[in-house]
């Protein structure tokens, strides 16, 4: 990752070897897999025609009007971490190189201060709506247009590749052909997102993310017993399977030197940083402190959590293997466990973990899919997002009215699905070792353009020359040691990682390098950036941006949130704008202007019917009221007689 | 001040490419590249270099603001208990991996 989303495969993963998973199943078992298969489908297509009705205009299709509150896109990122051949990579590394597996999703500590308090109240308070819009107003046009390349390129490649892998486990459970499963999986998924928008994805995707840890964690228990319990398991794996780190520079494809750089470094920004659809959850969040407390949250349980869950496959295989070995034939109970395939692992272990239980292999298999899908839904939202505020709405169609850019953002959903089944059917064409190649791709594409972004953050002084350069250099080396290889060869001896092998982690290294000293090459050889141009896009000029997000100086008053309110309808209070009581202000310690948060008291329902509003003067009615226009009050889709409650937010 | 908090990231900038070249040798020629605790060190020596980079520089233009001040400190306190977590996490993970038997 950095969270995890770049360790690589020791063993190469081939197409020819994921077309079955290992294990004989019955028909009844097929029957009863495809049953919970049907209604997960049904149940998540389900969620997004419902949850269409929480999205209409942009905003909240891309950000859910930013109202939720800070466990609800956690959760939903659980499902967004845990992608597409997450519980299959990972479950394969753990029973390769045992609990350095979780490597990917706990070692990028190091860089969240750069995240908490730079970038996120950046792009929180700028009201961005995309990446590459920051590097417009932060830098040129031309950069914008390269980071949009950059990161639609690199998305497109995750939706067609996360399409072919569905088509492939399919294919495998049930012989299904791709041909037909592909396009009806699009269908459904297109619907979902393409109705709901980004409310329906952090819904469904709140639901696939219990399921996942459910899932894994059921596994996890069973192999436990299998084993005979926590003190067998650990004791059965070897010690070369029980560090969390990987070895220090022996191994040229998994190493420590390489993992921080590539993986920790680069794949850590570009994910956290650069990934439009992780960054949105974070944005679809009431708050700048609950999206702190959210990532910490983050950072401390969910993703510690997560690692556990997709990798524990891989480790109890490794425990039970050399547990038979020492028994010299099955553990007591169970049949004798083999793993031809490595890339076979999750499957084939719960398979024999679970003594071959229909219900249990198709509640997981069911969270399989949750995993695969969810990652794609993500993107697939994501996509449309750049589409329609970095395409269609500069160069298309600037001055339209919000209907419009809600249509536009359906079409390009619809647009980004199909190109990702176009992929997809591109992917099944392609042999040999898709990881290396998908990580050849992280790792060239990512480095300049995650340079560019912290200079962009931290370095008033950086202008958009020095950018371009960076962005350009930067992609085009690094591009260009895809075929001298040997270019990287004095970085990696100063680096001191890996003398030998394929440097597919160190070109992130070199690439990296190449942007700075580009960069900052020519910043230095041009004319500084105008003092308008950073203001409120770099970490020195943050209360700017503030300013820009209230339009008024901000309140950072620390106040109480006021609960029990009844909601009383008064259209002398203009729309967007709320009237509390004299004492309900003050506990708040917001006057007038400030922007309140009125949501409805029922805890679950984690601010779907809630809003972001202005205070009006207050009202000399009671306490436990809070007025505003019949249009305010539906645009924060609540309910009649329901209490609420206000929170001023700054 | 200004020539100050330059210098100092410049300092800094130079410590931290020193560093990458020097700290992977001196672990391997400590340790002996076979330790369980050589990686711990590579990775969290670097990191912990780069989380106090990073935060020098975010730190080093504060906002005008007293209280956004506050909030920033708040977190960076936050975001310090986080790195030690994961230090304190790994540190006793790698210390139950090597102090329990294997009966392999």
């Amino acid at each position: 990752m950095a969270f995890g989303y770049g360790l690589p495969f020791p063993t190469p993963l081939k197409v020819e070897k994921t077309m079955d998973f290992g294990i004989q199943i019955s028909q009844t078992t097929t029957i009863v897999v495809f049953l919970f298969i049907l209604g997960y489908f049904t149940m998540i297509t389900l969620f997004g025609v419902y949850f269409s009705r929480f999205s209409s205009n942009i905003n909240e299709f891309f950000f859910s009007g930013q109202r939720f509150a800070w466990w609800l896109p956690l959760i939903s990122m659980v499902a967004t971490g845990i992608g597409s051949y997450s519980y299959l990579k990972y479950a394969e590394q753990g029973l390769n190189t045992g609990m350095s597996s979780t490597l990917g999703y706990l070692n990028d500590w190091f860089i969240f201060p750069l995240f908490f308090l730079g970038w996120l109240p950046i792009i929180y308070f700028s009201r961005l709506k995309s990446i590459p819009e920051y590097f417009e107003k932060r830098f040129n046009r031309p950069s914008r247009y390269i980071a949009v390349g950059i990161l639609l390129a690199y998305m497109l490649y995750y939706i067609g590749y996360n399409l072919f892998t569905i088509g492939v486990a399919l294919q495998g459970m049930f012989g299904l052909s791709p041909l037909f499963a592909l396009p009806v999986i699009a269908l459904l998924l297109g619907l979902y997102v393409t109705l709901g928008g980004q409310t329906a994805v952090i819904f469904t995707d709140v639901v696939q993310g219990f399921l996942l840890y459910m899932a894994g964690f059921l596994a996890l228990g069973c192999g436990l017993y299998a084993l005979g319990g926590m003190e067998e398991f650990w004791s059965h794996l070897p010690l070369s399977h029980r560090s969390p780190f990987a070895p220090f520079r022996e191994d040229p494809h998994f190493n420590s030197v390489g993992m921080f750089w590539g993986d920790a470094l680069v794949a850590g920004v570009a994910f956290v940083f650069l990934n439009q659809g992780f960054l949105m959850r974070f944005l679809s969040i009431r708050s700048l402190n609950e999206a702190r407390f959210a990532g910490i949250c983050n950072i401390l349980i969910t993703l510690p959590l997560s690692a556990l869950a997709v990798g524990g496959m891989g480790w109890i295989a490794k425990a039970i293997l050399t547990k038979q070995a020492v028994l010299g034939g099955p553990l007591d109970g169970y049949a004798l466990l083999e793993i031809e395939n490595s890339f076979h692992t999750f499957i084939v272990v719960i398979w024999q973990v679970i003594k071959h239980s229909p219900v249990f292999l198709g509640l997981i298999l069911s969270a399989l899919l949750a995993a695969l899908m969810s990652t794609i839904d993500t993107l697939i939202n994501a996509s449309s997002a750049i589409g329609v505020y970095d395409i269609y709405r500069p160069l298309i169609k600037p001055s339209a009215n919000e209907k419009t850019y809600l249509r536009a953002a359906r079409v390009a959903s619809v647009i980004f699905t199909l190109a990702g089944l176009l992929l997809a059917g591109w992917f099944f064409k392609q042999k040999g070792t898709l990881m290396s190649i998908h990580y050849k791709g992280v790792m060239m594409l990512m480095p300049s353009i995650a340079v560019t972004l912290i200079l962009g953050i931290l370095w008033k002084r950086f202008n958009g020359a020095g950018a371009f350069a960076a962005l350009t250099v930067g992609s085009g080396v690094s591009f260009l040691t895809l075929f001298f290889p040997e270019w990287i060869d004095p970085l990696r001896d100063f680096a001191y990682s890996s003398p030998s092998g394929d440097p597919i982690y160190l070109r992130a290294f070199f690439g990296m390098a190449v942007a700075v000293v580009t960069g900052v090459g020519v910043t230095f050889l041009t004319a500084p950036p105008s003092e308008k141009q950073i203001k409120g896009y770099t970490v020195g000029t943050l209360d700017h941006s503030m300013r820009f997000f209230k339009q008024g100086e901000p309140n950072l008053t620390p106040g109480k949130k006021v609960k029990n309110l009844e909601v009383l309808l008064d259209e002398t209070i203009p729309q967007g704008f709320l009237s509390v009581s004299k004492g309900a202000a003050d506990l708040m310690k917001a006057g007038e202007q400030d922007i309140i948060y009125m949501a409805d008291q029922k805890w679950y329902l984690g601010g779907l019917r809630s809003g972001h509003f202005r205070l009006a003067s207050c009202h000399k009615g009671d306490f436990h009221q809070v007025r505003c226009s019949k249009a305010t009050f539906q645009k924060a889709y609540l309910l009649l007689n329901r209490k609420v409650f206000v929170k001023k937010i700054i | 001040m200004k020539i100050l908090k330059i210098s100092i990231q410049t300092f800094l900038g130079l410590i931290f490419i020193a560093t990458v070249y020097f700290w992977p040798r001196y672990l391997s020629e400590t340790f002996g590249p076979q330790s369980p605790w050589i990686s711990y060190c590579y990775t969290y020596g670097l990191g912990v270099l780069f989380f106090a980079f990073t935060t020098f520089w975010i730190f080093s233009s504060p906002s005008r603001n007293p209280k956004k001040r506050k909030q920033d400190t708040f977190w960076l306190f936050v975001l310090c208990g986080t790195l030690i977590y994961g230090m304190t996490l790994h540190g006793l993970w790698i210390w139950f991996a090597v102090s329990y038997p294997f009966k392999g």
